[in-house]
């Protein structure tokens, strides 16, 4: 048996599609940093996920699980009419994912064909580029503006050339940006009449308690364009560990269109389970949602008293400029056990992304992150 | 009525999904992806399920058992952060290979078309046996590849050789071991000869997802010699977790890492956790490979006796499936079958009469010759 792995020839030609894309990085997990730094506990603000867990009614969604395990999790029309019920939407308009961001796969699997033109924003969701870009797709991503909000004359002008596709969030990841009602509907209006419209609504449960958080699927069923919103049980429900999210459609020919695209079986049972069982558990969710954002805002606070520029955020999370390479400042943070994550898109290196966690896990971060600013050397070409 | 739940599965839910719009998801949309059966397969409890090559026995009780207990955790994407590298470990020690060639999915499907989005295009062709899994000719349709189908030879074996020869330049071969639908072996000498022979840059992918029902041999010491392969392994199969989503690949990082980029860079990691902290005790449970492998040929050996008896002609299986010669078209047969209660898996163009049986336990499969033998008037 080999120990290392071998060294080996002439390295394997793939699809250019894929040959230019990323290598994958994933960060440390909560064992690895105690492992690698010594630290005796870890407080995991680096994934956005709910502190508070997902509702108690998905214990009991659960309790039948093994009954339903050895067969292919091939009936997920009970949770699809449960979700279209409670949005007023048909049945045949929602389609299920292993999470949002197999369905953000599928789109430009079914829709994008090499040379098409794909619009979308930077700081962004990363997939809603390199899935785009798998597919053969020439993206172009919009900044945000210095005041990291949309730049909404910037959007304007990209869709109203040729566009495949414009797909963003809103509110945005990891930046918490959003956009309101009258913009929305201006860069709607400004996209070619043939173009498909993505929102991607995985924060939405948090945005949503501030009333200027537009209505987008009104918004988008009050013109023609063909539309697709979508939204996760991974925040705001709990269940990032059960892998589930969904689409909305504006037709019943997009969502045959996407189900012939994804992968069988794609959404596994206790997901399903579990998901019916969050959408009976709306007072959890609303409570926990309610108390993540009043933290937010006293997180927001504090940062800024520590002389950090943050952005303006509607989802459960806070994107700040880092004094230092957003990434020698999360390598500091971990060394006292505080996992962030700091962003690596070119341009966005000197910010770091903080999800809300549980106020205790949040005072941590900040007696970490005071500590640790003490310590770092300010280079004098960036504002701290 | 009866007071029973009825399910419509969302195979057959699928099989109006044909309207598609573009090119090529025309070409999809005809896939045998789009339908599960050939019949609408209504399902009772009392309804014995022969049509999706699972377990009858599900999930072992330590595999529930930790499941249940990851229950508290979901609202992490990781809950200890190292759920990974355990299973990681695990699978390295039941496996007996090193674990830096192994790497978890959702399934098999999962890396199975990342391998072919990865590999395969307009100029780099998919050479596959007939009959076999057909998710792989659905992937290549997505990457306009073209597809050479090479019929398996008289042993229903792989034909490596001819499957070189219709396209000698392809990026993929693909190779199930046992074979879906067919259940019969492809010698590993074959397997060997066609990595010897293969175009420099193409892969071989090799699904193992039925390989513990039989006595082959793995190609997972091929994976350490360092060969351009990528072996396939799922729980949906003998460990009886289909509902809940998880494979490995077993290959050179350097290739394996080809898949990662298509889709979200991290989503290789995003598994779900319940099935993650199932599968790891299911391949701790030493005895649970060979005492279902035992308990799969029982039955199936049983059922070949019944089929010869009564002279119904079938092809002898090594896996807990096989494919029986029904005298008629295959939806015919579903059907009829499903009157009884016994829901039959599909058939495969390229034999029409024949349709794939699931083997499940002996009491399914005694059910099973009951109505086979009022279907077929034996």
């Amino acid at each position: 048996m080999l120990s290392e792995p071998p060294s080996f020839g002439t390295p394997l030609a793939c699809r250019p599609e894929i040959a230019r894309l990323p290598p994958y990085n994933a960060g440390l997990g909560t064992d690895a940093v105690k492992a690698r730094y010594g630290v005796a506990s870890v407080v995991k603000l680096g994934s956005n996920e709910n502190p508070y867990g997902p509702p108690p009614s998905v214990r009991d969604a659960l309790s039948d699980l093994v009954s339903h395990v050895a067969l292919y999790p091939e009936a997920d029309r009970p949770l699809r009419s449960l979700i279209a019920g409670g949005l007023g939407e048909a049945e045949s308009r929602i389609v299920l994912g292993n999470g949002s961001e197999q369905i953000i796969r599928m789109i430009p699997e079914a829709y994008v064909s090499p040379g098409d033109r794909i619009v979308t924003v930077i700081p962004s969701f990363g997939l809603h580029i390199l899935d785009a870009e798998a597919m053969g797709g020439l993206v172009e991503a919009v900044p945000v503006t210095d005041s990291c909000e949309f730049d909404l004359p910037a959007m304007i002008e990209a869709v109203s050339k040729p566009l495949r596709m414009l797909i963003f969030s809103n509110p945005s990841n990891p930046v918490g940006c959003t956009m309101g009602e009258s913009d929305l509907r201006a860069l709607i209006a400004a996209c070619p009449p043939d173009c498909l419209i993505v929102v991607d609504e995985a924060y939405r449960e948090y945005a949503e308690l501030d009333p200027s958080y537009p209505q987008a699927r009104e918004i988008l069923r009050a013109q023609s364009r063909p539309w697709i919103v979508l939204r996760t049980f991974s925040k705001a429900y709990g269940l990032a560990g059960l892998r589930i999210g969904y689409a909305v459609t504006s037709s019943d020919e997009i969502a045959r269109t996407l189900g012939v695209v994804r992968d069988p079986f794609n959404t596994n049972i206790a997901a399903q389970l579990a998901a019916i069982g969050a959408l009976k558990g709306a007072d959890h969710v609303r409570r926990s949602v309610e108390r993540t954002a009043l933290d937010r805002e006293f997180l927001r606070a504090e940062l800024e008293t520590l002389g950090l520029e943050v952005a303006p955020s509607l989802g459960n999370f806070l994107f700040f400029r880092s004094p230092v390479p957003s990434g020698e400042l999360a390598e500091l943070l971990l060394r006292q056990g505080v996992i962030v994550k700091p962003w690596k898109e070119s341009g966005y290196t000197d910010r770091v992304r903080v999800s809300i966690g549980l106020p205790e896990e949040n005072a941590r971060f900040l007696a970490v992150l005071s500590n640790v600013l003490k310590t770092v050397a300010v280079p004098e070409t960036v504002e701290a | 009525m009866a007071p029973h739940s009825y399910l419509f599965t969302r195979r057959s839910l699928g099989r109006v999904a044909t309207a598609a719009t573009s090119l090529f998801v025309d070409s999809l949309a005809t896939s045998v992806w789009a339908k599960e059966s050939d019949v609408p397969q209504l399902r009772t409890q009392n309804t014995v399920v022969l049509s999706q090559n699972t377990s009858p026995l599900g999930p072992c009780s330590q595999a529930v058992r930790a499941s249940d207990a990851i229950t508290p955790h979901l609202q992490h994407y990781w809950p200890h952060g190292d759920e990974l590298s355990l299973l990681g470990q695990v699978a390295s020690k039941r496996f007996g290979i090193a674990q830096h060639f192994i790497k978890a999915w959702c399934g098999s499907s999962d890396p199975a078309f990342r391998t072919v989005a990865a590999f395969t295009g307009p100029t780099r062709g998919l050479v596959v046996a007939d009959p076999s899994w057909e998710l792989i000719f659905q992937s290549a349709a997505l990457t306009r590849a073209p597809v050479f189908k090479v019929p398996l030879n008289h042993q229903y074996a792989h034909d490596v050789r001819s499957m070189l020869a219709a396209d000698p330049h392809a990026g993929l071969y693909f190779i199930c071991n046992p074979n879906n639908p067919t259940g019969t072996l492809t010698p590993h000498e074959d397997i060997v000869w066609l990595l010897a022979h293969k175009p420099r840059d193409a892969v071989v992918l090799i699904d193992e997802a039925y390989i513990d029902f039989s006595d082959a041999e793995s190609c997972m010491s091929l994976v350490e010699q360092g060969h351009d392969i990528i072996v396939l392994r799922t729980f949906s199969k003998i460990y009886g977790m289909a509902g809940m989503r998880l494979g490995f690949t077993i290959g050179r990082p350097d290739i394996v890492e080809k898949l990662l980029p298509y889709g979200f860079p991290d989503s290789p990691l995003f598994l779900p956790m319940n099935a993650v902290a199932a599968g790891m005790e299911s391949l701790r449970t030493s005895d649970l490979v060979p005492s279902r492998k035992k308990a799969n040929t029982h039955a199936r050996e049983e059922t070949f006796a019944f089929l010869r008896e009564h002279d119904v002609a079938y092809i002898p299986s090594s896996s807990n499936c096989f494919l029986l010669d029904v005298r008629r078209p295959a939806a015919a047969f579903a059907a009829a079958m499903a009157q009884e209660d016994i829901l039959v898996g599909r058939s495969w163009p390229i034999w029409p009469t024949r349709v794939r049986i699931t083997v499940g336990s002996v009491h399914e499969m005694t059910r099973f010759h009951r109505a086979l033998s009022k279907v077929m008037n034996l």
